[in-house]
């Protein structure tokens, strides 16, 4: 199992090589420092322009550059920030990181405990009223683009509750850390807008996995043999529905901590993906881009390799292949 | 006990499914298992043979419509509960399905998956049934069950599996065995050895066996009693032997006429029956065999005949099987061409 | 006089809903007469469409996707303003009779401009979809059927794309590129096919070994013959359904990229920018982000409907529990 795992993380590292020169190449070939500093400083000398060549290495050609980006993030450089005053991009990428996490990590948890829940729910309660909304909140869920549903939470809480009640117990937009009370209220809604897009995709997977396992001759053999019901939903159909969910539930957990792109735009919540969008493509800042992306890449593949090795171990007749 | 085990009456099993007409798979059927015997139910897909026993054990889903009864013991089976019907299946009565692979569950080890049928039923503590299975494993002839024990079912081949299978039903001595097509998906090779088994710890636990199959060498081999199913209904009961050589019934000799013969020549045709069976979702009023069948007249296309006692211990669904000629005649004539 | 309050005959052991009764045999036996052994045979098309049209949600989907069309075309037809009309007089009213959807900043009718970028959401998905599906189809296919090499390769390409975030790569693409919805419809094609294509690819390694192919093998018939003849018919279901699916996701995603500001240019429009021009004034006039947002949503939703409907029409599971 192990050596099968290290096989898999080393067969990663040539996707992970192509993907990052690919961006890379595509982002320096748009970028043009020269002609940036030309637009923002007229007044500014050849020396100026020279600095900036040696910098950021722009006398070199791409493939060069990317070998030297390789290796100064591999010793955890992520080089110097273009768009922020030389800043090195390695600490305005943690911080950043970090408030990424406060809400994708919340997110990922709440979204797989609640699929849990709602699948399990609806394939007890077939044809209720309950798993009639069910199904009706997945595919509503699947239907609006994240950003959408973001702005309908901003003009709910923001405007019209405001207008009702005269109070505004969610923050619409920014990170506000004074107190944990203000950092609970302003994560609130950029939370839920990452859990309801992922929640409608992982409750439907989840559901059909459930029914189709209900079916199953396995499930059918528990009963002739006298086993309770109860049993037989948490003890045998769980155990086989859970092989694919798991592994589902594992790729939602990575598309989220790498996909808060939007909410992080629409809720102006300083986070990576707000960084990468701002700066990273509207600044055209190559380094911290190319920090951005390769974190969500590498989280991808991690995420995805977790989800292969988990239905691996849950599912004996794969164990061993 | 001049009570037989099992006594059903008129059973009908229905579905129903959205905007579909009703499907009759079953049709009334009576019949009835002693302790210790062997009952055959043969038929072809489609017969109904497999429903009825799952119906008994309540194992039909909720969109079937039941009706008759089924007396085991004293207890109308058709009327009791799901809480209460738990208390017979893998206990009084057990099953044994058809395909092994996909009648285990694939997360849990052979040994955990037996144990768990002594275990619901209170019958030992988890290391007990354990030890249990391991035993069982060795009775039915798995080489190594100390291993075995712990294997999951896909490590296992495909006779072992069913072996296996047999193992958990007996676990707890049950008084009925209901096999459904147990060897059916099964090489060749390996369907004597587990039939062999199936007899076996049929005797070892003193079981009445409910064997159903549509494979009729199988049924000479290990069966007293044998019914044939046509159309959801009972075309023909008798002993085995009976039923071999002096079949009664249209449909029965179509069956035996279409196997291939060990004293027939190379250059014998095949004889299927032609046609095909009905659809159980549009059942006709008369005889459901008649469209096939060569002795066919015109009450047939009418009504359906009853289940009549030919003589003692073999009974034919038929209004012609006075009108049939010997059997005996029929098999020189064939093995003479 | 008819009789209309007599009911028709009703047969009660069958319509009974409940399992255990003691009614005798004999009330089932007198049922329908028909006689069903000479059935005429449904080819696996008329199946198909009967199972499609018996899915009622699909049929909502289709009607809701026809109507929203005709809006989209036509509803411009019937007002008299022009897309990209600016009257700056009139600008930012609400929904008035004039202005069925009211004006944005600098007095363009909105019932019009929601109406193109209607259109403009039509056309990518039906292109994204259909570039998509012909590529996944075909690199599915491929992969599946020649395994080895090629398959290694293709893979590796279908995990580079996975790994990249679809966002991110779209929008520096995008500085590069000029938006047209072509342009729009084969970026996210050539991102989207993945999912498709891995579909295509599990089905062909599932049918590959199958006898219809083996024996088509041995009578001697060519690769590119075997993949589309005997393979594709049995995968073009599931083709199909992806595809559906992919249409709504493209319109998903290029109203994402619009309204980040980095799709069209103005003062072409599409959904996604009306919303982003519409969040200035979202406090005083939240309607302005709604509408677009809900048609969009409602597109989406139609589509997954007709999506659902085509996966059971093609796929059937057995209703009955037996």
């Amino acid at each position: 199992m192990v050596t099968y795992a290290l096989r898999r993380l080393l067969g990663t590292i040539p996707v992970l090589l192509v993907a990052s020169f690919v961006m890379f190449w595509l982002v320096s070939d748009a970028a043009d420092p020269l002609a940036q500093l030309r637009q923002s400083c007229p007044q500014c000398d050849e020396s100026a322009y020279q600095r900036l060549i040696d910098l950021y290495n722009l006398d070199q050609s791409i493939p060069q550059r990317y070998f030297n980006w390789l290796g100064n993030t591999l010793t955890g450089d992520f080089g110097l920030s273009t768009s922020i005053q030389n800043q090195p991009v390695t600490d305005i990428f943690w911080t950043r990181a970090k408030n990424t996490m406060i809400i994708s990590v919340p997110a990922a948890i709440i979204v797989i405990v609640f699929s849990a829940i709602l699948s399990i729910y609806s394939a007890l309660r077939q044809y209720s009223v309950g798993d009639y909304a069910v199904t009706g909140f997945t595919y509503l869920g699947l239907a609006m683009p994240t950003f959408f549903f973001g702005l309908l939470l901003q003009v709910f809480w923001g405007v019209w509750w405001q207008d009702w009640t005269g109070t505004k117990p969610f923050w619409t937009s920014g990170l506000h850390d004074e107190s944990i009370g203000q950092l609970i209220s302003s994560m609130t809604l950029p939370i839920v807008t990452l859990v309801i897009i992922s929640l409608a995709a992982d409750t439907r997977f989840g559901r059909a996995s459930m029914l189709e396992t209900r079916n199953s001759d396995f499930i059918r053999t528990a009963r002739a043999k006298g086993v309770p019901e109860r049993t037989i939903v948490f003890k045998h159909l769980l155990r086989a529905a859970l092989i694919p969910m798991v592994t589902v539930w594992a790729i939602t957990f990575g598309t989220l901590l790498g996909g808060t792109l939007i909410t992080e735009t629409v809720f102006s919540w300083p986070g990576l993906g707000r960084l990468l969008i701002t700066n990273g493509i509207g600044l055209l800042d190559v380094n911290i881009l190319m920090a951005v992306v390769l974190f969500i890449s590498v989280i991808a593949v991690v995420f995805n390799l977790l989800a292969d090795l988990l239905y691996g171990w849950l599912d004996p007749r794969v164990r061993y292949g | 006990m001049s009570k037989r085990l099992l006594e059903v009456q008129d059973l009908t099993v229905g579905f129903k499914a959205k905007k579909k007409p009703v499907a009759h798979a079953v049709r009334g059927m009576s019949y009835g298992v002693e302790r210790g015997e062997t009952l055959a139910i043969v038929g072809e897909s489609g017969s109904g043979k497999s429903v009825g026993a799952l119906a008994m054990l309540g194992l039909l889903g909720r969109s079937a419509e039941i009706g008759g009864s089924a007396m085991f013991d004293g207890v109308d089976l058709l009327t009791l509960k799901q809480k209460e019907l738990r208390t017979y299946r893998g206990r009084r009565i057990a099953m044994i399905f058809q395909d092994p692979m996909t009648a285990f569950h694939p997360a849990f080890t052979i040994g955990n998956q037996i144990a768990e049928t002594i275990i619901v039923h209170g019958l030992g503590n988890k290391k007990e049934a354990m030890t249990r299975a391991a035993d069982l494993l060795e009775m039915v002839g798995v080489p190594e069950p100390g291993t075995r024990v712990d294997q999951y079912p896909h490590e296992f081949s495909g006779g072992m599996r069913q072996r296996a299978m047999v193992a958990m039903a007996i676990a707890n001595k049950p008084d009925l065995l209901i096999a459904d097509e147990p060897t059916t998906a099964l090489d060749v090779t390996i369907q004597a050895q587990v039939m062999e088994v199936l007899a076996e710890m049929q005797r070892e636990v003193d079981a009445a066996m409910i064997l159903i199959t549509h494979d009729l060498g199988v049924v000479a081999n290990v069966a007293d009693r044998v019914q044939v199913m046509y159309g959801g209904r009972i075309v023909e009961r008798s002993t085995v032997k009976t039923l071999f050589q002096q079949p009664r019934n249209p449909y029965t000799r179509g069956l035996l006429t279409s196997l291939p013969r060990l004293d027939g020549s190379r250059e014998d045709r095949l004889d299927p029956i032609k046609g095909s069976p009905p659809s159980i979702l549009a059942m006709p009023k008369g005889c459901a065999f008649e469209p096939r069948c060569p002795f066919a007249t015109e009450i047939c296309k009418e009504t359906g005949a009853e289940l009549e006692e030919l003589w003692l211990d073999h009974e034919s669904r038929c209004h012609n099987h006075a009108a049939m000629p010997e059997w005996t005649d029929v098999i020189d004539t064939k093995v003479a061409t | 006089m008819a009789d209309l309050t007599k009911e028709p005959p009703t047969h009660d052991a069958a319509t009974s809903s409940t399992a255990v009764s003691n009614t005798p045999a004999v009330a089932i036996e007198h049922l329908d007469d028909t006689t069903a052994l000479a059935e005429k045979p449904q080819s696996f098309g008329q199946q198909a469409w009967k199972r499609f049209v018996s899915h009622r949600l699909a049929i909502l989907g289709a009607v809701i996707l026809v109507l929203l069309v005709l809006a989209f075309y036509i509803g411009p037809l019937l007002r008299p303003y022009e897309f990209d009309e600016i009257n700056v007089l009139k600008r930012a009213q609400g929904p008035s009779r004039e202005h069925w959807f009211g004006t944005d900043d600098i007095g363009r009718d909105l019932f019009v401009r929601a109406m193109r970028g209607g259109q403009f959401s039509i056309r990518i998905s039906l292109i994204t979809a259909l570039l998509a599906a012909l590529l996944g189809g075909f690199f599915g296919a491929v992969s599946g059927y020649f395994s080895g090499i090629t398959d290694t390769a293709i893979t590796f390409v279908i995990n580079i794309l996975l790994s990249i975030n679809a966002i991110a790569i779209l929008l520096i693409l995008s500085i590069k590129f000029e938006m047209t919805s072509l342009v729009i419809a084969v970026l996210i094609a050539s991102l989207s096919w993945t999912r498709g294509a891995r579909v295509v690819r599990a089905l062909v390694l599932q049918f590959k070994e199958r006898d219809f192919v083996l024996a088509a093998k041995a009578a001697g018939a060519t690769a590119p013959r075997i993949i589309l003849r005997h393979l594709m018919p049995n995968i073009l279901g599931a083709l199909l359904v992806e595809a559906t699916l992919l249409a709504g996701t493209a319109i998903i995603l290029e109203s994402t990229l619009s309204f980040l500001g980095l799709g069209v240019l103005p003062p072409e429009t599409t959904l996604g920018t009306l919303i982003a021009d519409a969040k200035g004034s979202i406090d005083t006039n939240p309607a302005r982000v709604l509408i677009p947002g809900g048609i969009v949503t409602l597109i989406v939703l139609a589509i997954n409907f007709l999506g659902d409907g085509l996966r059971d029409a093609l796929d059937p599971t057995q209703e009955i529990e037996a």
